[in-house]
């Protein structure tokens, strides 16, 4: 029985191996040709590892950041991830608690909106969504995170709400009796229990949210505004040409935020989603 | 510390659930009061009325002669002790106990003072860095009532605070509260269906079933006499034996006819039964387990002896239950001396007439 256990495990490590290098295999790429020279990416030795000729260090990175405005696009797609990422965990996160205390017609049909939102494709919406955006001057990068917090609302409410069944409601009571308020009560005790949640939420968010391209560029103003995600595409010019070394440079510079975040954050994330929506 | 008084109040839950009818108390200062039933009796929704937790339906509620209906929790100047205990556990025991002082903005060497004395109370000062997680099931149970003594309220609020605990833990935590209650002269209200907690702890007991008070009363005058069916059989463990029996005159006395065999009453037992115009209708006799005795073989008494086969013998080391059938009915008896019966085995018991307990087949309420 053990050996045959053994067996299995080998066999599932392979394949895990296996789809662990497919999935990891396009991100090495654009890592190794970063360093490369044009002609080296543009030719069939792509695939190969940078050599004395081909490779020209940081240089990629120096044009990608020089060239389009980089730091400009990092400022604004800081702040509307940053921005957006506080309303959504704050309003999200308040809207659950209302939504599991109260228990109403009102805060099921609430909630079933909210987890109904996450069914429905942004395609479906993304033109009135942009003519609503126009009028309600919702279209710069200060703003912005109104819409974020409508579309990111329902991943967040259906975790946080998950988890905070879990919460047990003796210990708000225990506060109330200790003398808080309904607002000292989130704040001071439901919040900071909550804290595995908030992160896994804050990561997934926040991922989505720094590497959205589709809304940005239906919302804001292309040629005052560029997130990161829209930079990238204006390495590529006019008849054709593509200056792929400091797009490789600069998508490493936009992935790599995220996956230090994501490293650091991983054992929350894994926790916030296990003890958060999986248990209901 | 304070006293309370309970008027009249109700519960009505918004689904037209009544799970509180007409309560009516008056809690002294310093009283170790228990709230006692078997589970859905409504003692711990009245406890959390109490609290500010529920709301009152009807009636009112006074702390200190201040109705407080109407008042928060916090304003009420009481401290509950939850039966998961509730403690933050975010937050380490030291600002798990200091929580409520630190919301009243008070000086911090004065909560320091608070903490530190209540934890040497409960003998958790080692215990102040830690969080929650990292505690045992008792030392999270000292930590609740920890919170609760730093806020030296007027009322204690318990609701079975030691159920999570084993059995050892229990009876040692119960001997402290005892202590506990001495110590700080505190008005306590606990909850609990655990009747030896009921029974060792409480000052006054009061036992409740479908949200109605059946009893008020000390430990031994609720043991000793029950008012009603009820009480009878949930306080006293193994619980009262009933049944059903004629009431025969003979004379001044009366006696309790059962099958073959007969009981003769005490004259006051007599007497009430006569005055009662119980004669020649059917009761409910109750006798305690302790209230048998065997008889062996060169005894010669005549009176009051039940013939019984016996079903089952526990032998509990100290003590002994026989189990037995009279009647068509399951009774057992508690039995001091321990010896060592087989299934089957043909006995004599000889029943204590004057502890047997009389009630009306009706109302189900004591004769006496």
């Amino acid at each position: 029985m053990e050996k045959k256990n053994t067996f299995l495990n080998i066999i599932f490590a392979i394949l895990v191996a296996i789809v662990a290098v497919i999935y990891m295999y396009p991100i090495i790429m654009i890592l190794l040709n970063s360093f490369k020279t044009e002609s080296a990416i543009s030719t069939n030795t792509v695939f190969e590892l940078p050599n004395a000729k081909s490779f020209i260090g940081l240089q990629n990175f120096v044009t990608a950041i020089t060239k389009q405005g980089f730091l400009q696009s990092f400022f604004y797609s800081v702040f509307i991830t940053v921005t957006s990422l506080i309303a959504i965990l704050i309003c999200c996160s308040m809207c659950a608690y209302f939504i599991t205390r109260i228990r109403s017609k009102v805060s099921s049909v609430l909630y079933y909106l909210f987890v109904f939102s996450m069914v429905v494709p942004f395609q479906m919406v993304m033109f009135t969504l942009a003519q609503t955006a126009d009028t309600l001057k919702l279209n710069t990068p200060y703003n912005i995170f109104v819409i974020y917090l409508g579309f990111g609302a329902g991943l967040a409410v259906f975790m946080f709400a998950g988890f905070m069944k879990s919460v047990p409601i003796e210990v708000e009571e225990a506060a109330m009796i200790d003398g808080c308020n309904p607002l000292q009560t989130f704040f001071l005790i439901v919040l900071p229990i909550l804290k595995p949640t908030i992160v896994s939420v804050g990561i997934l968010e926040a991922m989505w949210l720094w590497n959205d391209y589709l809304l940005p560029t239906l919302v804001l103003d292309i040629k005052k505004y560029r997130t990161i995600p829209m930079l990238i595409q204006y390495f590529r010019g006019s008849f054709g040409k593509v200056e792929m070394g400091p797009m490789m440079a600069s998508i490493v510079l936009t992935v790599l935020p995220i996956v230090v975040v994501y490293v650091f954050a991983q054992k929350y994330i894994i926790k916030g989603m296990t003890s958060g929506a999986v248990k209901g | 510390m304070s006293s309370l008084k309970i008027k009249h109040v109700q519960k009505v839950y918004s689904n037209g659930f009544k799970a509180i009818s007409d309560f009516n108390l008056d809690i002294d200062d310093k009283e170790f009061i228990i709230f006692v039933g078997p589970s859905g009796c409504g003692k711990t929704t009245m406890l959390r009325m109490i609290a500010g937790l529920e709301t009152i339906s009807a009636g009112e509620l006074y702390i200190d002669d201040k109705l407080v209906n109407d008042v928060e929790p916090k304003d009420r100047d009481i401290a509950m002790v939850f039966q998961s205990y509730a403690l933050y556990p975010h937050m380490t025991v030291y600002d798990n106990m200091a929580f409520s002082q630190k919301l009243k903005k008070v000086d911090k060497d004065v909560i320091d003072q608070k903490v530190k004395k209540a934890a040497k109370i409960l003998e958790i000062e080692h215990l102040l860095d830690r969080k929650p997680g990292q505690l045992s099931g008792g030392q999270r149970q000292r930590v609740a009532m920890g919170r609760a003594i730093v806020r030296n309220p007027k009322v204690f609020l318990m609701d079975e605070p030691l159920s999570n605990l084993d059995a050892k833990l229990r009876s040692q935590m119960r001997v402290e509260l005892n202590k506990l209650h001495k110590d700080l002269g505190a008005t306590i209200i606990y909850v609990t269906h655990d009747q030896v907690e009921a029974m060792t702890l409480g000052t006054r007991i009061v036992v409740i079933n479908h949200g109605e008070i059946m009893q008020v009363d000390t430990p031994k005058n609720l043991y000793d006499h029950p008012k009603n069916m009820f009480v009878a059989t949930f306080i006293g463990s193994p619980q009262m034996n009933l049944i059903d029996a004629m009431v025969a005159k003979n004379g001044d006395t009366c006696e309790l006819c059962f099958g073959t065999s007969r009981i003769t009453l005490a004259k006051d037992k007599s007497k009430a039964l006569i005055q009662g115009d119980y004669v020649e209708k059917k009761i409910v006799l109750g006798i305690r387990p302790e209230d048998f005795k065997v008889l062996e073989k060169d005894d010669d008494v005549t009176q009051n002896i039940v013939n019984v086969k016996v079903s089952v013998y526990e032998n509990m080391g100290s003590e002994g239950y026989l189990y037995f059938e009279l009647e068509k009915q399951n009774l057992v008896a508690k039995l001091a001396k321990n010896n060592q019966y087989e299934i089957g085995e043909q006995l004599k018991l000889k029943v204590n007439a004057h502890n047997v307990h009389l009630f009306d087949i009706d109302t189900k309420q004591s004769i006496m």
